[in-house]
């Protein structure tokens, strides 16, 4: 560029601060600096001022306090003699717990029902939409309440089961027995187990202890490993095909690569079933499965497992037409042309929201409040916070924990966007 | 409508047509619900046939050519391709699939897959050819469309006339005996239709059965043996080009020819 | 090239017309064949959902065939459905809690008398509404009704005096006149500083001075006429009472009466059954005439109640009133004298104790005295405030020009998730489009702030935005504010929805072409000036279907509301259950809030699929 005439050079005004492009976004910027940090110090100080006025501070020495309550549902030991801290930890893990099973079920049920509004068959096409609108249309706290209700309602009493001729009975070959009081399952045990191990971290993580079975560890390491070798098969598969054009058939070797070794392995450590049997007024021996997390597992499985359907719907029908039929008059079987074309591509659109509901479902999997399922708002942010009077450390603690969780799942779901993502012009 | 006029010399060494039926039609048609989109179509297409096939828009052209990979069903009359008769039978179809190629007006290359994968894609799947091979096939006819610098490119990063072009290449790596062409450049613009045009015509040259649904009247009159003018959904004139384009004997035709090349 | 002219010589001569298609191609045959049963996969799906539907319609359509619309308790019901029908509890619904309680359900405890001021709001939303969903077909004045919907709205459902309203109108045209006269004399910095300004001085320090004032005005020039008025209430309530309690007497001898007639009638007719024979059609007759004549006693026994209950409450109240009217004078005379003292006092403190409000506050190792002062003091300023808390409310009551009052306390059911979705939505909505803008903008630190807020805001679950508002919100306002639980749900809401609707309105300025910016910045429009005339009127457009499905979505989690307290739907069917008549109805609850919340979520979201195809259309 070139300046025919020499403009006057000037110096700094204070109006350029707002007429100059180049100061202008730096004033703004300062400004609003200064607003939002004078708006926090207001909060803070109007919060000190409160606390010190209930005679209250500002700490997290609670959590090392003992807890005096029981939480019925947990993953790791725990008792009223534990300190608030752990029953928090009780609560994270519950929490993560039906959140995680949530995330499994409701994706089950949403590719399920995604595709099936998809089918040509006008009834199961209907019925796939039946569900979607229902779930979808009135809001989760109330199928929480419902679900609940008709387990806890219209299922007998463990009582029901006794006596010669009881009113009910158990199902799956006397295996399972669903009451009032939860659902009793198998339970599997191990004759010649390995015992556990116990974990126990020092300092401020002391109250982190917990216990793991080995055969647990063995039995995941074992399923590792054989997946590494499947994954193996296949790449060989790959290869013989690259090479030759065949393929060779390798589910059979799969299945058995994977199966295999884990039967001989439950076989040596002496696996069956523990059976849930009656005793008195109630079940023992089984897993107890308790209707709050049954309830709160189902509702936020089905509510979510709606939008996920129509995430896939979406998605499927994102890929267009046209696509299938290239596919299709290239000579690739439906099967094939759904495999190797359509799902790469839908993929791409369905990952995406289908991270951010399950997102979702994590978040929703506060309302467990509703039906008393201890989740961490209920144990940290519901009756730690009751008993101490420490609301706002505790429903800070709380919104953080919720905070990182979902930070942690978008910065995952940012950067599988960032790999996968259509290279274009 | 473009009208390009196709100025290269064309080589007509290879175009013979032989006595063999590449394609027979017979008594066809087709409802789509209670709409008949064809009627009684009748149509015999010989091995080494260059057909261009035009007419209003719905008046069924696409639809016929895309009965003939079966991409559409036929409810009533047959049509036989290569000596398989098109039923509902999985093999024919899939055998017919194999054997015919198809050129779509939106290209519809696989957006997630390289320029190579996209060609090399069926004949790994489908006719079973080791990768290396597959890979030296494609190059092969990437080089023939001249864009064998873009194989590990994606779709979206061509231009329209690429990736038609490269749409072309990724068919004729089945080695199929009959193209279709379904309005290959409606949606090119003019510079880029003829890029695509070149590369048929080049197609044409080397005997290759073709059947093309376009509104290309200078690649009509350069190229093709026959052309046929189809409306609501029947055949309603055909004939060689020069006499087709110089003397209509239809109403209908006269209408079509003067409504596309009189601007 | 061969020529073949010869042979592919063709022309039709006549046109073959359109025919039908085959038989096997046509009318319901095909339709099974295509969508039932083609191929033996969708054949199995098809018999499999048949089963599963017919097994879904046995065990539902029977309960609700039966079901007992007309009783007073669930008892009643099962006796209905035994005696009539012959079925067991689970045999048919007792949808007679909906005929009890559907008001409820729809309005929580709001006065029934003034049933007519949220039905009212309710038809004024959609004629605010309709100039911005269809805003093709109507006129654009239309809009200015739009505008004054939230203000005409709140003084509907709150009532009070018609001036507040008015009041609160006149903060933005202060607002409106700083910002037109300070952008003339200091640009745009100067018209968001005066404009701001000139609003919050006006809402904080003018308005509730010019309310009071208003209030004082009319409670002064009527107070005689309310006085008599309040007189002669007590005077004539007491006998009306009793009155009406008389008459309370002798209806309830007839319920009794009959509900011994009806349970005479039930014991026979069981015994009938348990004999192994139907009652006879006149039992049966005869039992459902005296169901509803028992219904009709109740109704009105419960409207006597009622309205004996009101003449008591305006006793209570008279006596509040009049005591309040006495007592005014000594309170304005003592209020300058108390402030005097709190002044006094306040000087006597030490520099930097003058804003403690409690002796929590004071540093360790302050002299008692100081303390002491400082106790004085604090009690001096409390009695202060009450005085002023006391003569003012005491005008209000007397001086209120307009609506009956209602406390937020009453408020509840779907009028309570109306409110707050849809006060959450439109107040969001001015935070949500500065967020987005924000969000866009060019500005590092600007748009970190809008990311984080965002972020945290998405990030955590909305229930423990709601504890916060219910436990931690009056942390952090000034010492001695507070607000009533609805008000502050109503703040949290706002703050979560705007973090969503921002992301809206994001997605809708980045659909917008670029060119529409370019356009805008090259017509010479400054920042404010391109937003407001070019660029968001389109955003927001492209936006509508988004805000829609939000406000979907926060709709249904206004049911949350509950879990801290107010009474929402689902909190009111829990306490519908905690009555005694009505306690085990479960299904009957949960399918009528069910039902209204389907319906009115399924047709929303219907009308914002319709909006985005619409959209998606006029931009090709």
């Amino acid at each position: 560029m070139t300046t025919l005439t020499d403009t006057p050079k000037q110096g700094f005004r204070l109006s350029q601060l707002i007429y100059d492009t180049r100061y202008r976004s730096i004033t703004i910027q300062v400004i609003a600096t200064v607003l939002i940090v004078a708006a926090l110090w207001w909060l803070a100080r109007n919060t000190v001022a409160n606390l010190t006025a209930l005679g209250k501070d500002f700490t997290l020495e609670f959590l090392g306090n003992r807890s005096g309550y029981d939480i019925n549902q947990r993953l790791i030991a725990y008792d009223s003699n534990a300190t608030h801290g752990r029953a928090a930890l009780v609560g994270i893990l519950n929490t993560l717990l039906v959140a995680g099973l949530g995330c499994v079920l409701a994706t089950i049920l949403g590719v399920i029902f995604g595709v099936l509004r998809l089918s040509k068959n006008w009834i199961v096409s209907r019925l796939a939409a039946v569900y979607v609108e229902g779930f979808r249309n009135v809001p989760l706290l109330l199928w929480i309440i419902a679900i609940f209700a008709i387990m806890t309602e219209s299922t007998p009493a463990p009582k029901d089961f006794r006596g010669e001729s009881p009113a009910a009975s158990m199902v799956l070959a006397d295996n399972m027995a669903i009451t009032n009081r939860g659902t009793y399952i198998p339970e599997p045990l191990f004759a010649n187990g390995l015992g556990d191990v116990e974990i126990k971290p020092g300092g401020i993580f002391a109250d982190l202890y917990f216990n793991v079975s080995i055969d647990l560890i063995v039995i995941m390491l074992t399923l590792v490993a054989s997946l590494l070798v499947v994954k193996l098969v296949n790449t060989r598969a790959a290869d013989i095909q690259n090479a030759t054009g065949n393929r060779p058939t390798t589910w059979w070797v799969n299945l058995l690569i994977i199966f295999a070794p884990i039967a001989a392995l439950l076989w040596g450590l002496g696996f069956y079933l523990g059976k849930p049997e009656l005793s008195g007024f109630n079940f023992a021996g089984g897993t107890h499965l308790r209707n709050s997390l049954l309830a709160l597992w189902l509702a936020l499985s089905l509510y979510t497992g709606a939008f996920i359907a129509e995430i896939v719907r979406g998605g499927i029908n994102a890929v267009s037409k046209g696509q299938t039929e290239a596919a299709f008059a290239l000579g690739l079987r439906p099967n094939r042309t759904m495999r190797l074309v359509i799902l790469p591509q839908a993929l791409r659109v369905i990952i995406p929201p289908l991270i951010s509901q399950f997102l979702n479902l994590t978040k929703n999997s506060s309302l467990a409040i509703a039906i008393g399922y201890m989740d961490v708002r209920s144990t940290l942010g519901g009756i730690t916070v009751n008993q101490t009077g420490r609301e706002l450390e505790g429903i800070l603690l709380v919104g953080l924990f919720y905070l990182l969780l979902s930070l942690a799942i978008s910065s995952g779901m940012n950067w599988f966007n960032d790999r996968v993502k259509l290279k274009e012009r | 409508m473009s009208e390009l006029a196709i100025e290269r010399q064309i080589d007509r060494s290879h175009m013979t047509i032989s006595d063999e039926v590449a394609i027979q039609i017979n008594n066809m048609n087709k409802w789509y619900g209670q709409f008949h989109v064809l009627r009684d179509i009748n149509l015999t297409v010989q091995r080494g046939e260059r057909i261009v096939i035009c007419g209003p828009s719905g008046s069924g052209k696409s639809t016929l050519i895309r009965c003939i990979n079966r991409l559409e069903e036929h409810q009533s009359g047959d049509i036989i391709v290569d000596g398989t008769e098109l039923t509902s039978d999985l093999k024919n179809i899939d055998k017919i699939r194999s054997e015919v190629g198809m050129c779509f007006q939106h290209f519809n290359l696989f957006p997630h897959l390289t320029i190579l994968e996209n060609c090399t894609l069926a004949p790994i799947w489908v006719r079973k050819v080791p990768r290396k091979e597959a890979e030296d096939i494609a190059m092969h006819y990437l080089e023939k469309v001249k864009i064998p610098d873009q194989a590990h490119k994606y779709p979206g990063m061509l231009s329209g006339g690429q990736q038609q072009r490269v749409a072309i290449a990724r068919s004729l790596c089945m080695k199929p005996r009959i193209m279709l062409f379904d309005e290959p450049t409606s949606a090119l613009d003019p510079e880029m239709i003829k890029e695509v045009l070149d590369t048929m015509i080049e197609l044409a040259e080397e005997g290759m059965t073709m059947l093309c649904v376009t509104h290309e009247m200078g690649f009509a009159q350069a190229v093709a043996n026959r052309v046929i003018f189809m409306d609501q959904g029947q055949i309603i004139e055909q004939n060689e080009p020069h006499a087709f384009f110089n003397d209509p004997q239809s109403d209908r035709t006269k209408l079509f020819l003067s409504q596309i090349l009189g601007h | 090239m061969t020529d073949n002219a010869q042979t592919v010589r063709y022309v039709r001569e006549t046109m073959i017309p359109p025919s039908e298609p085959p038989l096997t191609e046509q009318g319901a045959v095909k339709w099974m064949r295509e969508n039932l049963f083609s191929g033996w996969k969708n054949s199995l799906l098809s018999i499999l959902s048949i089963y599963v539907l017919a097994k879904l319609l046995i065990s539902m359509v029977p309960w609700f065939w039966n079901s007992v619309w007309t009783a007073g308790s669930l008892n009643e019901c099962r006796e209905t459905l035994a005696v009539l029908d012959g079925l067991n509890t689970h045999g048919g619904a007792c949808f007679a809690v909906i005929s009890d309680r559907w008001l409820q359900l729809l309005f929580g405890f709001y006065p029934a008398e003034s049933y007519w001021r949220p039905i009212l709001v309710f038809v004024l939303m959609f004629v605010a509404l309709a100039p911005i969903l269809f805003s093709a077909r109507l006129p654009k004045q239309m809009l200015w009704f739009s505008i004054l919907f939230p203000f005409i709205g709140t003084w509907l459902l709150w009532g009070g005096s018609f001036w507040l309203p008015v009041l609160v109108i006149i903060g933005f045209v202060v607002g409106a006149i700083g910002f037109a006269v300070g952008g003339r004399v200091a640009g745009t910095f100067g018209a968001l500083t005066l404009g701001v300004l000139g609003a919050a001085l006006w809402w904080m320090v003018a308005m509730p001075a010019a309310n009071n004032a208003l209030h004082k005005a009319v409670a002064l020039s009527r107070i005689d006429a309310t006085k008599a008025e309040l007189v002669e209430a007590l005077a004539t309530n007491p006998e009306q009472i009793k009155a009406i309690e008389a008459e309370q007497a002798t209806l309830q001898e007839q319920i009794n009466a009959m509900t011994a007639e009806k349970d005479a009638l039930v014991v026979e007719m069981l015994a009938a059954r348990e004999a192994g024979s139907e009652p006879s059609s006149e039992q049966k007759a005869a039992f459902e005439a005296i169901m509803d004549e028992l219904m009709v006693a109740r109704r009105q026994n419960t409207a006597l109640g009622f309205s004996a209950f009101k003449l008591q409450q305006q006793v209570s109240d008279a006596n509040g009133l009049l005591a309040n009217i006495q007592a005014l004078p000594q309170w304005e005379a003592d209020l300058p004298k108390a402030i005097a003292t709190a002044a006094e006092l306040d000087a006597a403190l030490p520099a930097g104790m003058h804003n403690l409000v409690s002796v929590n506050q004071v540093p360790a190792g302050t002299p008692a005295e100081v303390v002491d002062t400082l106790r004085a003091y604090l009690d001096a300023d409390t009695a202060v405030l009450n005085l002023q808390a006391n003569i003012e409310t005491a005008y209000e009551r007397l001086g209120v020009l307009g609506l009956t009052p209602v406390t937020s306390r009453d408020f509840g059911g779907f009028m309570l998730a109306m409110i707050i979705g849809v006060a959450g939505i439109v107040l969001s909505l001015p935070l949500g489009i500065l967020l987005a803008l924000a969000r866009q903008a060019n500005l590092p630190i600007v748009k970190g702030f809008a990311v984080a807020f965002i972020e945290i805001i998405r990030g955590v679950p909305l229930i423990v935005w709601l504890f916060t508002a219910s436990l931690l919100l009056n942390y952090f306002l000034p010492p001695r504010t507070s607000f009533d639980l609805v008000l502050r749900v109503v703040i949290m809401v706002t703050l979560f929805a705007a973090a969503y609707i921002a992301e809206v309105i994001r997605g809708g300025l980045a659909a917008l072409p670029k060119g529409q910016f370019e356009a805008a910045d090259s017509l010479g429009l400054d920042y404010w000036k391109s937003m407001r005339l070019i660029v968001l009127p389109q955003a927001l457009k492209i936006s509508i279907p988004g805000i829609v499905n939000t406000f979907i979505g926060l709709f249904k989690d206004t049911t949350l509301v509950g879990i801290i307290g107010l009474l929402d739907p689902l909190n009111l069917s829990n306490s519908i259950r905690a009555a005694a008549e009505w306690n085990g109805v479960y299904w009957e609850l949960f399918v009528f809030i069910g039902l209204l919340f389907f319906v009115s979520c399924f047709s929303m979201g219907r009308y914002s699929l319709w909006l985005e195809k619409k959209l998606q259309r006029g931009h090709r």
